[in-house]
């Protein structure tokens, strides 16, 4: 990687971690999801670096746009208070789950630090060649065109799903 | 370790931003929060898919990302269904209280 | 200027190998253009033609099986081999089950019908993608689209806010849930190089051109192992990750509930066959003990929580932990027995867990509190057709010897001898021995005399108990019985004559159970 590679790697790598960060950490959802915002669009960022032009403007597009305004509208909707139906927290779940969430972190970056060429294959430039859209297109609609029919029945239960319960809304002020 | 960004360094992003979803939804009661560090988990998965496919050179690993976005974008869907009809049942079944609430 | 022309390679018979998903998908659609078109009430009409459609599926699965199906289709992304075909057999049971005692329950809660049977049929599709998906894409859009489908049904009891945050607390912790399996699946895509299960199988087995030796002691497939572990540990209710269970079960509509609690975990665990005991199969050592450690803390945990229980649904949902534990075991054996024990294991559950439920959902739509257990009492001599196939139930839950629960008990526990694992088989039967009392409590409730004051309920169970259940029915003859719904009688006799069948000649079923995992172990290439 060049040196401005390098440097714009790490400064979307530290804006992404600090974004993260806002998410678990902010007081309300609305801080929380401008935070999510602000990772999702420092990963289209990474997704460049990467090589992967198709999936950085899928995300920007679809994720930090379209999810999220949808994200924001709802909490708007709502209005920024909590609504804590979810129960009381078991005691000392809080350090508990920090220390758990700590050791798989550890474990993760141990093992990657300590073998990096964990990952098996070489660099390749079977992505470069003829441009990143077109091999991931013919990918898209020949070996993986089953999964890809697949999210139609998905998208269809989301919507059926999406409708119904805000028809059964309506059913209860009419009654 | 190089300092030179190399697919390591993606990888461990990755599990940092992950890890960082963990502790939201194990900590915070929030369900819209928790809703999203979930989210956040999704995408840190989704960062992990495109450097193993740029490491291997196949395009596999994008095209499971792409479904995965799809994937998460009916599931914010459901699930933001579930927590307005929550709010607004809440809400015929309480109103006082919830008058109190957003007052 | 170069023209890029894809030519996708797909012929009739890779269609055919999906038939029965698309006769579930495209029954999906017809049931909500019927929806629009049809005006008035139409529960009838929707759920004949749901059966109707869980019927061709059905058939079309048969046929499949008959000719043995294709080993793998649509660019290898998706099988229709015996295995996946035995599994679809369970849950399309299990769905026309549910389908037979919804109607009640969509007249009581005024459910939009078409809606409801859609989102079933949205569930069966996911749940007959996850026995027969090939590809690490299709089982995570398969697993999705289940849950998306039972979220929704989980929480669609109107003025229940109890069922809606049920469904909302199922759809938190499952999608959690998901995205450890997820990272999972993308360890092992790192390591191996690919998505389809059948490659990731060669590439550990060391045969795969490209693919390094290093990949099975690579630690990035140790944390991905665990991951999927923990997602797939999640799904089907194993202990530690079971809490949202009982919660879930008690909160969900009871014809969801019966319909969830057998075949998302039938389709779960053909999944989790398929990844572990199949694609992972060359590197056991790195996941048996934590196999063996969830099956021996399910098996506890879920038979001793279930003492406690008052509640019917809640009971079950512990019950339904205990039996996981017990296939656990089976899988854990990871021989043909063991595998076929699973899939065995699974048709009979379906009949004797389904049918505990269609109890609960009838007296539920009479207005009682039907999952209270303490309100069963008496109930054998007021409605002897309804309370007999229930100890049948409770019988076969228990695993008492002529019934199918006692045969599927007895090849699981088999299969892991065989393997030389007899500490799980010894926690096995004492649990077991455990989850008698609990099982005879519900029955022994029953056939209480009932009492006008208020009796402790919790009695100590007689040992000779289990005779009674023979020597009462001549007695009590002459007592009126109240005329059962046809639907509901058709479901729990079904049930019941299922659980008793399987039980006496179980040899027929056990052979196509075992065939079918000769062709999924053919695919992999195991022995």
């Amino acid at each position: 990687m060049t040196v401005v590679a390098s440097i714009v790697f790490y400064v979307a790598a530290a804006i992404a971690i600090l974004g993260g960060i806002g998410v678990v950490s902010a007081r309300s959802p609305m801080y929380s999801g401008l935070s999510l915002i602000l990772t999702l669009s420092q990963l289209a960022v990474l997704f460049l670096l990467l090589g992967a032009q198709f999936i950085a403007a899928a995300q920007i597009l679809i994720y930090a746009g379209a999810v999220m305004v949808l994200f924001l509208f709802v909490i708007a909707l709502l209005g920024v208070e909590a609504y804590p139906f979810l129960g009381r927290h078991l005691p000392g779940q809080r350090p508990l789950s920090v220390a758990l969430a700590a050791i798989l972190l550890a474990g993760v970056i141990f093992f990657v630090a300590e073998n990096p060429r964990a990952i098996t294959g070489a660099h390749s430039t079977v992505l470069q060649s003829g441009g990143n859209v077109e091999v991931f297109g013919r990918q898209l609609f020949t070996s993986f065109f089953f999964p890809f029919e697949l999210t139609a029945p998905l998208l269809i239960v989301a919507m059926i799903g999406a409708v119904a319960l805000s028809r059964s809304r309506r059913g209860d002020t009419n009654a | 370790m190089n300092l030179t960004p190399g697919p390591e360094h993606f990888l461990v992003l990755g599990a940092i931003l992950f890890t960082l979803g963990v502790i939201g939804v194990l900590t915070r009661r929030d369900p819209l929060i928790i809703f999203m560090s979930i989210e956040l988990m999704l995408n840190s998965v989704n960062l992990t898919f495109a450097t193993f496919s740029q490491q291997l050179g196949s395009a596999d690993g994008q095209v499971f990302v792409f479904i995965v976005m799809t994937v998460a974008a009916a599931e914010v869907v459901v699930g933001l269904a579930l927590i307005v009809s929550i709010f607004q049942t809440r809400q015929q079944i309480d109103v006082d209280e919830l008058d109190q609430m957003s007052g | 200027m170069i023209v890029a022309v894809i030519h996708i390679n797909v012929t009739l018979a890779d269609w055919g190998s999906v038939l029965p998903e698309l006769i579930i998908a495209g029954g999906m659609l017809l049931l909500m253009l019927v929806d629009v078109f049809v005006p008035g009430k139409k529960v009838n009409l929707t759920t004949w033609l749901t059966l109707i459609i869980l019927a061709l599926a059905f058939a079309a699965s048969w046929n499949l099986w008959r000719t043995g199906g294709m080993a793998s289709a649509l660019y290898g992304t998706v099988t229709s081999d015996r295995f996946a075909m035995f599994f679809d057999f369970s849950i399309l049971i299990s769905a026309a089950l549910a389908v037979l005692i919804s109607p009640g329950y969509i007249s009581t809660s005024a459910f939009d019908s078409g809606e409801y049977y859609a989102l079933i049929l949205g569930a069966v599709l996911g749940m007959m993608l996850m026995a027969a998906g090939l590809s690490l894409m299709v089982l995570f859009i398969a697993l999705e689209l289940l849950s998306l489908a039972l979220y929704i049904l989980s929480g669609f009891e109107r003025f229940r806010p109890r069922s809606q945050e049920a469904g909302f607390k199922y759809f938190l912790l499952s999608s959690f849930a998901s995205a450890f399996l997820l990272y999972g699946f993308a360890l092992l895509y790192g390591v191996t190089g690919s998505t389809s299960l059948i490659k990731i199988s060669t590439c550990l087995a060391g045969h795969a051109h490209g693919c390094s030796a290093a990949a099975t002691s690579s630690p990035l497939l140790y944390i991905g192992i665990g991951l999927m572990l923990v997602g797939f540990a999640f799904k089907v209710s194993i202990v530690p990750f079971h809490m949202w269970t009982p919660d879930v079960y008690e909160g969900a509509p009871t014809p969801v509930t019966a319909f969830m609690s057998v075949a998302t975990k039938a389709a779960l665990f053909a999944a989790f066959i398929r990844v572990f005991s199949m694609s992972l199969s060359t590197v056991e050592s790195h996941w048996y003990g934590a196999l063996w450690a969830l099956a021996i803390a399910t098996m506890v945990v879920g038979n001793i929580a279930a003492l406690a229980q008052s509640n019917m649904k809640r009971l079950l949902a512990y019950s339904g932990i205990a039996h996981a534990g017990y296939i656990l075991v089976a899988m854990a054996a990871n021989n043909a027995l063991g595998q076929s024990a699973v899939a065995f294991y699974f048709l009979a559950y379906t009949f004797m867990n389904i049918g505990a439920f269609v109890f609960v959902a009838y007296l539920e739509t009479t207005g009682r509190a039907g999952d209270e257990i303490a309100s069963y009492r008496g109930i054998f001599y007021r409605n002897p057709a309804l309370a007999l196939p229930m100890a049948i139930f409770m019988f076969s839950l228990a695993g008492f010897p002529p019934t199918a629960g006692f045969f599927a008990k007895y090849v699981a526990f088999q299969a892991a001898v065989q393997a030389g694992h007899v500490d799980l088989v010894v926690v096995g039967v004492i649990t077991s021995l455990v989850s008698v009392v609990y099982y005879l409590r519900v029955v022994a409730v029953m056939f209480l005399q009932p009492a006008e004051e208020a009796a402790p309920v919790e009695q100590p169970v007689p040992p000779e108990q289990p005779p009674a259940v023979e020597q009462v029915p001549a007695s009590a003859e002459p007592v009126t019985r109240p005329q059962l719904p046809w639907n509901i009688d058709v479901g729990i006799w079904t049930a019941a004559l299922g659980s008793i069948v399987l039980g006496i000649i179980p040899t027929g079923l056990l052979t196509y159970a075992s065939e079918s995992v000769t062709a999924v172990r053919a695919l992999f290439g195991l022995p």
